[in-house]
């Protein structure tokens, strides 16, 4: 693969993934779904703070228990480009007010895979996690910043 | 990529990640480590958040063997599923630990010929 072909497929996985988040964070479902391959394996956090759904009308009634736009930021990310499959991995974060009043914000551990279906690049695997306090209570760390 | 080169790769990978499991269930420390980049970037279970590099990627599995009874049942990769490409590859599983199933995510790259776990992502749903 020449370097001139890598360069090109970097930047355009780096553009999925800010695409992506703009959809996010403008609740539009049908520009998130939009970035994602069929057979999608999703690995999510539970909901409420981290939707689970990658279907349209399921992602539309969770953008509606937020009020607003909803914050979400990607720290550092990383993408590891081949010709046709890449991988990506960075922490984050995911803040806003619930239509309840409720505050959430968390930061978390977020890992995508890639796959070029004719010509473009999909997200064909996502992982989000947190970790687990090893102090005896074995609670999810939903507290942490970087 | 031929067909033919994307299942080498496969099956490269699958037995990679074999016996990287295999090592983890005989808590044999460099059998454990030996298919990894040096700048392995790894999403633990436990906290912290992240570890950066071979030496904290260490790290979590002398934790892990400090808890684990190892041996069969202690840590089996089942479900796994490789997306290969040129050179960078994905794959997806669901680790059984004892009674506990855990997802796991691995991204690889291949140099000189050889694939290298260059990210693990290992976690619990919350909840």
């Amino acid at each position: 693969m020449s370097t001139k072909t890598k360069t090109t497929d970097e930047t355009e996985t780096h553009r999925v993934i800010d695409d992506w988040v703009d959809a996010l964070r403008n609740k539009n479902a049908d520009g998130v779904l939009s970035h994602y391959a069929p057979g999608l394996v999703h690995f999510s956090l539970a909901p409420p703070l981290l939707s689970s759904v990658s279907d349209a009308k399921g992602l539309k009634e969770w953008f509606a228990t937020w009020q607003g736009p909803i914050g979400y930021e990607v720290r550092d990310p990383s993408v590891t480009v081949g010709n046709d499959v890449a991988f990506s991995h960075s922490l984050n974060r995911m803040h806003g007010t619930k239509i309840d009043g409720t505050k959430g914000d968390l930061w978390f551990r977020h890992t995508f895979g890639f796959q070029k279906i004719d010509g473009e690049w999909k997200i064909a695997h996502e992982h989000e996690s947190v970790p687990f306090y090893m102090d005896g209570s074995y609670k999810a760390a939903v507290d942490l910043k970087p | 990529m031929s067909k033919k080169n994307k299942a080498t790769d496969e099956a490269q990978i699958r037995a990679l990640v074999e016996s990287w499991a295999k090592a983890v269930r005989a808590k044999d420390m460099d059998g454990a480590l030996s298919h990894h980049a040096r700048d392995i970037l790894m999403f633990d279970v436990p906290m912290p958040l992240q570890s950066k590099g071979l030496e904290e990627y260490r790290k979590t599995w002398e934790l892990f063997f400090d808890h684990t009874p190892g041996g069969s049942g202690s840590f089996d990769v089942t479900e796994l599923q490789i997306t290969a490409g040129q050179g960078v590859a994905f794959a997806h599983a669901i680790l059984k630990v004892g009674e506990s199933s855990a997802r796991l995510t691995i991204g690889l790259r291949n140099e000189d010929g050889q694939w290298l776990i260059a990210h693990e992502h290992h976690s619990y749903p919350v909840g």
